[in-house]
Formats: C-alpha cells, sequence, structure tokens
C-alpha cells in the first residue's frame, strides 16, 4: 500500500528461522497425522486399495506438504514484510504480501500492552507484543521484537499518550 | 429511507469496487457450486435413487439464487456505498436494498484497519475498518492512498477529540 | 504490603507476590476433579475396579487416599512454582505483571484505565481468611489482574490504594488512603441503618444522596452548547462554576441500601418456581408427545409410564427450583450497596463473598429490569454495562430485587440526573404503564405486526442527558444510556422495516447487558435522533470521559484540546 517510503522499522530477522521452525512442526505434525493412518490402512487392509480411487487419498498428506513448503518460501518475505511505525499520534503495525494487514492505534486508546514470551522465542530472543484497546480486545498481536525493544515500546507506547495530550493543550 | 436528509454529500468509493465485487461473487459461485453441488450429485449416484434426491440440490440451489440475485444487486450496493467526514463524526452509507447509516463520533475511534488482497490491489482498492468499543464501521473500495489519509485523519481528529473510553 | 505506594521512580518499588499459601488454597480444586470421578462412577464398576486389583475395600480406599494426596501435592508443586513467578508491583500511574514460567508474559497497565475493582471471597479461600482481587480495563469481561489470594486487609488496603492513585488524587492531602480508616468491609455503616428515602421528588428531599457527578454535570452545564441550564435541575449543594475551584473534602463510604434478607429469599424462591415452572412446561411438551406416540402404539403401558414420568418430572422441577433459588440466596444474600468517593461499591454473598467498586464515570448504560415473577411483589432489578465486565451476568447486576424507592436510590448514585421535572414519576410510568402522554414514542399502527408482544409499549425519549429505551410487555425493561456515552449511531432498515415503511436504530455501547436497539419505528423522528444524539455525543463527551477522576486538569486540558481541534477538524471539513 501506500506509505512504503516511509520509515517503518523492521523486526528481527531472527523470527525467519523461528517461524520455519514453528511452520515445520505445525505442518509435520499435520503431514504425520494424515499419511499415517494411511500407510497403515495400506499395508494392514491392502483390499482397500484395490479400488484405483483410494489413491486418490494420498493427495490430501501431498497437498499439506506442498502447502507447508510454499509457505516456508514464502516466509523470509513475510517476516521482512512486517514493521512498525511510531507517528506522531498513532503507532501503526503492518504485515503481509499479498494480503496486506494495517493496523492503527492512537496512543491514548492503549488499555495495557502484554508482552508474552515462549521458550523457542525465548531460544530465538524475541518476543510477542499484544496491544488491547477497548475495542473488543486485541487490536493487534506482533511478533518479532527483541525483548529490550519491546518493552522500550511499550514504555514509549504507554507514556506517549500523555506526553501528546499535554502537548496538543499547551500549544 | 427517504427521510435522511439529502444535503449531506456522500463521497463514492471506487466504482472498480464493483468489477472486483463481480468477480469475487463469481469466484465464490464456482467454488461453492462445485463443492456443494458435488457433494450432492456424488450423494445421489451413490444412495438409492428417489424423489427425496431432490432435497439434495436444495443448498446449491439456495446459493446459486443467492449469488445470482447479489450480481444484480452489487452495481447498486457500490454506487450506494460512501462515507462522509463531518466535524465530529464520520458518516457512512451502505445497503442497496436495506440501507444503512453508520455514524462514528471521531473521538470514539479505538484502532484503524486497513486491509488489501492480492485482487484488491490490482484495482487499487483497500478497505479500512474503524473500530470503536461499541461495534465497527467497515468502507470497502477505497483509494490505497485515499485508505492511508483517512486512516493518519482519523487517528488524528480521534486523537485531538480523545475521550476515556 | 500495607505501606502505600508513594515513591516516583518505577524501578524503586519492589516486585510483591500473592500470599505464600494460595498455592495451596488453589490446588484444592484438584479434590474437585476426584469428586467428581467418584461420583460419576456407578458403585459397580468401582467394585469391579476394587475386586479386579484383589483387594479389600480398605486397602481400596487406602490406595485411593494416596493418590488423592500425591495428586493434591503435584498440584499444590505446580501452583507453587507458578506462584513464584506470579510477580507484580503497582508504582504511582500503573500496574505491572510478570508471569509465567514457560511461557512467559508481561502485562503494563495504566492505572487510569481502570474500570472496576472486585473483591472476591470463594468459600476455600474464605477459611483461610483470603481474598481474591481482581482489576478490570475495558477490554470485555476476563481481569485484567488477578490476585489469587491476599489477605483480606491487604487485599481491601490495595483496593483502596489503586483506586486512589486511579482517582489522580495524589495532591490532594485529605484524600490520602492512609487516613481512610473508616473500615469500608466492616458490616454496615456505623448508623448501620440504611437512608430512607421516599418516592416522590428525590432531588428535594432533605435526607436525598449526594449527587457524585455534581462537578461534572455543573461542568457540563456551562459547556453545554444547547443552554440546558434551565432545564436541568440543581442538585442541592452544587454551584456552577465553582466546582473547579473548591476541592470536595473526603467522603466517607457511605451505605446507600441493604436488601434485607427476607426480600432475598422472596426473590431467590421465586426465581426459583419460575425456572421450575419453565422446565416444568417443558417436561410437559416432551412428555405430552412419548405419552402420545406411547399411547398410539400399545395402551397397556400407558399408565405405568404416567406415574413413573409424573414422580421424575416432580422431582427435577423441585431439584431445579431448589439449586436456582439456592444459588440465588447465596449469591445475593446481606446485599449491600455504598457509595465512596472511589465510586459505587457492591457487596453480597452467603458462602462465597463477593464486591464490586465501580469508580465515578465508568457506568456506560444502565437497565432497569423486571422479570415476569418480580411483577407481582413490585420488585426491579438494575443491570449496568461497565467496559471491564462485558456480559458477565454476576459484576454487572448492581440491585439484584429492590422496590421501587432503591431503584431511584441506586439511580441517583449511577446515573447522572434525568434533567428534567418529575423524573422519578417518568421512570415510574415508563416502567409501568403504556399512555400515550408519558413522553416516549410507540412503534406506528403499521408496524404493530412485527413487534407482536411488545406492540406499543416498545419505544424512546430522550432527556437531556439520556436517552432511554423502552422494552417488553410481560417483563420490562428501561434502558438508560447517558448521550455522551454512545459509541456510535446506527440507522437501518430490515425487512419487516421495509415492508412496513419504518426504520430501525442501534445506539451502540461498550458489550453489556443494556439493551440498545429500537426497531420498528417513524423514520423521521429516529433519524432526527440519531443527528441528534451525534450531535450531542460530540459535545457532552469532552465534559464527561475523564480518565482520572479526581484531577482536575485534565479537563482543562481536555477542553483546550477540543477547541483546538475543533478548529482544525473545520479546516478540514
Amino acid at each position: 500500500m501506500d506509505h512504503e517510503n516511509l520509515p517503518y522499522r523492521r523486526v528481527s530477522p531472527r523470527l525467519i528461522p523461528l517461524r520455519q521452525i514453528n511452520n515445520a512442526i505445525g505442518f509435520g505434525i499435520f503431514f504425520l497425522i494424515l499419511v499415517v493412518p494411511l500407510l497403515v490402512v495400506h499395508f494392514a487392509a491392502p483390499l482397500f486399495f484395490t479400488n484405483g480411487a483410494a489413491y486418490l487419498l494420498y493427495l490430501l498428506p501431498a497437498g499439506v506438504l506442498v502447502w507447508g513448503i510454499v509457505l516456508a518460501c514464502i516466509i523470509p518475505r513475510q517476516v521482512r514484510a512486517m514493521g512498525y511505525l511510531e507517528n506522531q499520534d498513532d503507532l501503526v503495525l503492518r504485515r503481509g504480501i499479498l494480503f496486506r494487514h494495517q493496523v492503527a492505534v492512537p496512543y491514548g486508546r492503549i488499555q495495557y500492552v502484554d508482552i508474552h514470551q515462549g521458550p523457542l522465542q525465548r531460544a530465538f530472543g524475541v518476543t510477542q507484543i499484544s496491544i488491547t484497546t477497548a475495542g473488543g480486545g486485541t487490536a493487534s498481536n506482533f511478533e518479532g521484537l527483541p525483548m529490550a525493544e519491546a518493552e522500550r515500546l511499550r514504555d514509549e507506547l504507554t507514556q506517549r499518550g500523555y506526553a501528546r495530550l499535554a502537548e496538543l493543550a499547551e500549544s | 429511507m427517504k427521510d435522511f436528509p439529502q444535503h449531506i454529500q456522500f463521497r463514492p468509493v471506487r466504482s472498480e469496487l464493483t468489477t472486483y465485487r463481480q468477480i469475487h461473487n463469481a469466484i465464490s459461485l464456482v467454488i461453492n457450486m462445485v463443492i456443494f453441488g458435488g457433494a450432492a450429485v456424488l450423494t445421489g449416484y451413490l444412495s438409492q435413487p428417489g424423489w427425496w434426491q431432490l432435497l439434495l440440490y436444495i443448498p446449491a440451489a439456495w446459493i446459486l439464487i443467492h449469488h445470482v440475485v447479489r450480481i444484480f444487486i452489487i452495481p447498486y450496493q457500490v454506487r450506494i456505498h460512501g462515507w462522509a467526514e463531518q466535524n465530529e463524526d464520520l458518516l457512512v452509507r451502505s445497503g442497496a436494498v436495506f440501507r444503512r447509516y453508520l455514524a462514528v463520533p471521531y473521538g470514539r475511534l479505538q484502532f484503524v484497519v486497513v486491509k488489501q488482497g492480492p485482487l484488491q490491489r490490482k484495482f487499487d482498492l483497500a478497505e479500512l475498518s474503524i473500530i470503536t468499543a461499541g461495534s465497527n464501521a467497515k468502507i470497502s473500495g477505497l483509494p490505497t492512498r485515499e485508505a492511508t489519509r483517512l486512516r493518519d485523519d482519523l487517528s488524528a481528529r480521534g486523537y485531538a477529540r480523545l475521550a476515556g473510553l | 504490603m500495607s505501606q502505600p505506594v508513594t515513591q516516583e521512580h518505577s524501578s524503586d518499588i519492589p516486585w510483591r507476590r500473592v500470599h505464600p499459601i494460595s498455592p495451596f488454597v488453589r490446588s484444592w480444586s484438584v479434590l474437585l476433579i476426584f469428586g467428581y470421578i467418584l461420583t460419576n462412577l456407578s458403585f459397580q464398576t468401582l467394585r469391579n475396579i476394587v475386586e479386579s486389583f484383589q483387594l479389600s475395600i480398605g486397602q481400596a480406599s487406602l490406595i485411593f487416599l494416596g493418590v488423592v494426596f500425591v495428586a493434591l501435592l503435584i498440584a499444590a508443586g505446580l501452583y507453587t512454582i507458578a506462584w513464584r513467578f506470579y510477580q507484580f508491583r503497582i508504582t504511582s500511574d500503573a500496574v505491572e505483571l510478570h508471569a509465567g514460567v514457560i511461557f512467559r508474559r508481561r502485562r503494563y497497565m495504566r492505572l487510569d484505565r481502570l474500570q472496576a475493582v472486585d473483591i472476591d471471597r470463594p468459600l476455600f479461600a474464605r477459611l483461610f481468611g483470603l481474598s481474591k482481587l481482581s482489576l478490570h480495563a475495558a477490554d470485555g469481561s476476563e481481569a485484567t489482574l488477578a490476585l489469587e489470594y491476599l489477605k483480606a486487609t491487604d487485599a481491601e488496603q490495595l483496593r483502596r490504594e489503586i483506586l486512589y492513585l486511579a482517582s489522580g488524587a495524589q495532591d490532594d492531602p485529605q484524600l490520602d488512603p492512609t487516613t481512610d480508616a473508616t473500615g469500608a468491609d466492616t458490616a454496615g455503616s456505623p448508623d448501620g441503618t440504611p437512608i430512607a428515602v421516599s418516592a416522590g421528588n428525590d432531588t428535594m428531599h432533605p435526607s436525598a444522596p449526594h449527587y457524585p457527578y455534581a462537578e461534572y454535570l455543573g461542568a457540563y452545564l456551562q459547556h453545554n452548547p444547547r443552554g440546558l441550564t434551565e432545564a436541568v435541575s440543581q442538585p442541592p449543594g452544587v454551584i456552577p462554576g465553582h466546582t473547579a475551584a473548591t476541592k470536595r473534602p473526603k467522603n466517607p463510604p457511605r451505605e446507600l441500601l441493604r436488601i434485607p434478607l427476607s426480600r432475598v429469599i422472596g426473590a431467590g424462591a421465586v426465581t426459583g418456581l419460575g425456572a421450575g415452572f419453565a422446565s416444568a412446561m417443558w417436561a410437559l411438551i416432551v412428555g405430552g408427545v412419548v405419552l402420545w406416540l406411547s399411547a398410539q402404539n400399545d395402551d397397556s403401558q400407558a399408565l405405568p409410564i404416567l406415574i413413573g414420568g409424573g414422580i421424575g418430572f416432580l422431582v427435577i422441577v423441585v431439584f431445579i427450583t431448589i439449586v436456582t433459588a439456592f444459588a440465588q440466596v447465596n449469591s445475593n444474600y446481606n446485599f449491600t450497596a455504598k457509595m465512596s468517593d472511589s465510586g459505587v461499591r457492591v457487596l453480597s454473598g452467603l458462602l462465597s463473598t463477593s464486591s464490586h467498586t465501580i469508580p465515578p464515570g465508568r457506568i456506560q448504560a444502565i437497565q432497569i429490569y423486571q422479570p415476569i415473577a418480580y411483577r407481582i411483589f413490585g420488585w426491579y432489578r438494575i443491570q449496568v454495562t461497565v467496559a471491564g465486565y462485558g456480559l458477565t451476568d454476576s459484576s454487572t447486576t448492581v440491585l439484584p430485587v429492590g422496590k421501587f424507592n432503591d431503584v431511584l436510590l441506586m439511580l441517583s448514585v449511577l446515573a447522572p440526573d434525568a434533567g428534567v421535572e418529575g423524573a422519578d414519576e417518568l421512570i415510574y410510568n415508563a416502567l409501568k404503564y403504556t399512555s400515550d402522554d408519558d413522553g416516549f414514542t410507540h412503534v406506528p399502527s403499521r408496524a404493530r405486526f412485527w413487534q407482536p408482544v411488545a406492540g406499543r409499549r416498545h419505544g424512546y425519549m430522550t432527556t437531556p442527558t439520556l436517552l432511554l429505551i423502552r422494552y417488553a410487555k410481560l417483563r420490562r425493561i428501561l434502558a438508560m444510556i447517558p448521550h455522551e456515552r454512545i459509541q456510535q449511531s446506527t440507522v437501518h432498515q430490515s425487512l419487516s422495516d421495509k415492508l412496513s415503511g419504518t426504520v430501525s436504530a442501534s445506539f451502540s455501547t461498550p458489550p453489556g447487558p443494556v439493551r440498545v436497539n429500537i426497531s420498528n419505528h417513524e423514520p423521521e423522528a429516529l433519524i432526527q435522533l440519531f443527528f441528534y444524539e451525534a450531535e450531542i455525543a460530540a459535545h457532552a463527551r469532552r465534559i464527561k470521559d475523564k480518565n482520572q477522576w479526581m484531577a482536575d486538569e485534565e479537563l482543562e486540558n481536555f477542553e483546550k484540546t477540543a477547541v483546538k481541534a475543533k478548529a482544525a477538524g473545520g479546516d478540514r471539513a
């Protein structure tokens, strides 16, 4: 979208291997869940596969595998497309290449900020920051900031609204 | 809703939204027909023949009617859809048959979301959602530049009128 | 814990944990699981299990107790680890939380975002003298910060501190919470009697409650573009214009009302009977169909089925009645409403007690609700929409069962003054009658068909401060939404509107129990209301929406900002 030339800040590149691992694990489990019962049936009850159409069932795990590989190829670009921009009035978070998604949260609307860090995330030194407003819960989950940066951003977000309000009031 | 004042000037959304929605509608129709029609045909093929097989086609027929009706409604929908930036609030108009007017005071804005899919990008269309603590307002089919402008403006105005909730 | 937080630099403030005994208290929930398992297995299955291991009953029970004990130990261990990693601190302007062992979570909430504070004392925690403190921000229903468990006195102290800090009154020595030794949770106010208020002209009554919104209302009058000064009746003791200059003296918590036990039991019984009756109707319908079907097939079988069914049906109805009635009595026992600087506070509960504190300016909408069963006794229920509570039923009810006088008394602290003469009669009539001259609009007769039950009763009315919407005929509902609380307004035409040439509208507030829709009304008037609400909300919201309800300068900031914004907005538009 527009705004391409604005100084969006990127997330940590270490999010790429983290997401690759998550993707591999997620699709790996999904693939195994599909393919293992099929193989069991194939060897335990070969009668079932006398009908040629039964082999079409193998298309399902194959499709999952292909989809997982496609996503794995997209991940680096996806992560590079993620960015955040601290505007004067609001924080803008953007993500997505094909399906682009931008959220603008005015600083003063932030109810509270959460920083999450799971074990894998800790290993790669990234966090997930979620911003909650009164508009139906979480406005945005944003993964990939290092802990120090996340904490800085959080303090900035929560303090900035008030500074900005005072500024507006004085001038 | 003829009683709604006529003097408010609503800015129309891009007319390309019609094309986009028609394409979207067509794709959705094809996918749904394949799924529901296919399921009906398959079930009919595998089961005992009888008059009740006609019932299997009800979902498919309903979806077909729904989509065909949409084809005729979409141009009107897009023509009606528009927004007006007033001093204190944003008005959104939508609905070809069932008209709906929405007023969002700037001070009530919680956050703004701009979305754009690949097909929408081709037609330079963006979708803007304004989320308040009560509910949401959505404007589809804005030019990308306009969506960005509106997003920044809304944030700024909302800021100036910032209220507790 | 008993030290008030006075430090300015957040890094100096130590992290705290909840009471060390809480992991053990929480691990008792494991017992419930075993209890559930035991009750779900039949005696026969249990015996089979015991016999299959070739054990005597004594050995089996010993092993079972051992398993339970080990499970308790494991649970307590896990909870202890969680406890060690659950740290919070309250700085002068924010609440911070660090939680989680494997998945870590850090939460930061500014205190002026506080929407409500609850103290719950579940039965088990209560035995240990512990309380659960929950803070709510405007994020829906779940607590933003739940402290399970604190010592009861600590929880009270912490609640006072948090409310004090959140109010923005730090600079005012008169409002120091450390001097607030009134013991808000001790049973009853010093005199021990609720204030008696007669029906009728509430605002003029000598013992009428102090209006907590008085200064807001004063400011509202000053800034109101519509010149409502004459229309709004002055609450006693308020001089507009002097509100900002004079500091309000410290208000000791005052008891507003207490619901007598007899009424709590009565309401429980009535509600229980209602639930029993409803289930009886269902059972009758289902039973009737079954009976009819069996009668079709074989006559000789019908009588035993009838008797058995009848007995089972009676048992179920009695059971449902008792359970519902007890649940009601349990939660509403000794219901007390109080009023203080930190807002409205309601306390109740028999086995488990709970208290909810809603600071001023956090109530988004109010609804007076009269279930059919309450109509016999002239009782009402009041529910409020608070952004922090969302749809949770128990927290949003601020008056479970009260007479009309109680309703007026609660309204005086929950809602702004209606701003018209004879507001009490207005509310009374709105609830009681469907007269043609009470100011409410009606569903036009051509649209009657779409409102089969409510009919002409469904309508709305505006006063200078409130939008009143009336619903339903058998039960009675009156929603009251202060204009400046409306988040967003919509007018639309549904199919029924299209067919009868009417219009529907919806005035959204944050999610809550209060209904906000108007259906099938005259287009012209409703569209007028739509614009009226948009305009009044645009002006009034600047005055009333304050984060820190005690800080005066915020209001000024707000006004300056608003003026500037208006100029900027004017340029743009």
